[in-house]
């Protein structure tokens, strides 16, 4: 009986410690691969920009050219691309806002062209009612899932745009939409 | 002595361990207690390098596919920097036992740094989920402040927690293995 168990625990032992070290190394070689994605963002127009029931509200229409083929690498599980807005305003230091958020699971899906709209769950809002005028910064980031290992986070920004001096709103804005959440 | 030595040495005996005398068997206690108290070590030793109340968790749902799985484990970190949106976090919502692993996507913060609770407005996603995380707080919230947080995910491990998450739902299998270990302790002779 006893040797069965010392062998199986011996051999559990090896067998665990082998894929700790198979798993700390992986995940080491991640250092090792500096991507160089090609990235655009730019607005294309300013939507509309309304005062609702907690916030201000901004809607805009943003142009997104991101080729990240080269962020994959064989310890990438998927990435998790986003963009960004953020602010500051006199009663808020900071305001980091989502607005749009892509899953990549494949290098073949990773070069991501599209025109995003705000669209629920994310709303380019301010609990502070100081839209207007306010000059607000993109970023777009994007976080890598390992398949075994340290998750990874780079962002690159795309200037600072200012948003109109007046509510205002156009076709584009949802006619509903005024929620506020 | 021989109260306790007499049960003692029958209950090894049919361990298959009847040659051993009390010295072996303190020592073989000596070192359980060292196993434990050695597991303990690390574990609050993480909690005070993280700064994470809870250094690894298990997560229990679906709401964060495909980039975690249920019975995937993942390692937290505390640190001083605030919190950004896109960062994933683990909360626990006031009166829930059951922390939640879920993304950011709002941060609203009156005075960076100054470390005030509800100085801090954060709203999250579970990147599943088709809604922000709202529906999922207590009625009538509409953020989560510092004081919910337990830190941010740094690191993944896929699948091993499916260990925890078998031994939670048959709690005879964490039995098992521990009597199991146990006896091997116990009874190994070096």
């Amino acid at each position: 009986m006893h040797t069965y168990l010392y062998r199986l625990n011996t051999l559990f032992t090896i067998a665990s410690t082998t894929l700790a070290v198979i798993c700390v190394a992986t995940s080491l070689t991640d250092w090792t691969i500096r991507p160089d994605p090609k990235v655009k963002l730019a607005v294309q127009s300013y939507d509309g920009l309304q005062k609702e029931y907690r916030n201000d509200r901004a809607w805009l229409t943003v142009d997104v050219e991101a080729d990240l083929r080269s962020v994959f690498h064989w310890n990438t599980k998927q990435a998790f691309v986003y963009i960004t807005a953020d602010f500051k305003t006199a009663q808020n230091a900071v305001n980091e806002v989502m607005i749009w958020s892509r899953i990549v699971q494949e290098k073949g899906n990773a070069n991501v062209r599209e025109l995003v709209r705000l669209e629920y769950p994310y709303a380019l809002t301010d609990p502070s009612y100081s839209m207007r005028n306010l000059t607000c910064d993109l970023h777009l980031d994007w976080e890598t899932v390992p398949v075994v290992g340290v998750l990874h986070r780079s962002r690159r920004s795309f200037g600072e745009f200012v948003f109109p001096g007046d509510y205002f709103r156009t076709k584009a804005v949802p006619r509903n939409s005024n929620s506020g959440w | 002595m021989d109260l306790i030595k007499g049960p003692l040495k029958g209950l090894m005996s049919s361990l298959g361990a009847g040659d051993m005398d009390l010295r072996q068997l303190l020592t073989q206690g000596v070192n359980l207690g060292l196993i434990v108290t050695t597991a303990l070590m690390i574990w609050k030793g993480l909690v005070l390098f993280t700064g994470s109340e809870s250094p690894v968790v298990v997560v229990l749902s679906g709401s964060m596919e495909p980039a975690f799985y249920r019975g995937d484990i993942l390692f937290l970190y505390m640190g001083k920097k605030p919190f950004s949106a896109g960062e994933v976090v683990v909360f626990n919502i006031n009166g829930r036992d059951i922390p939640i692993v879920h993304r950011i996507i709002k941060v609203h913060e009156k005075d960076p740094g100054s470390g005030k609770d509800d100085d801090v407005r954060i709203l999250t996603k579970g990147d599943n989920n088709w809604g922000d995380d709202r529906a999922l707080y207590n009625e009538g919230q509409q953020w989560l402040n510092l004081k919910h947080l337990m830190g941010r995910v740094v690191g993944y491990l896929p699948l091993i927690g499916q260990a925890t998450i078998i031994m939670n739902d048959y709690p005879y299998v964490k039995y098992l293995l521990i009597g199991v270990l146990g006896i091997f302790v116990i009874t190994s002779k070096d």
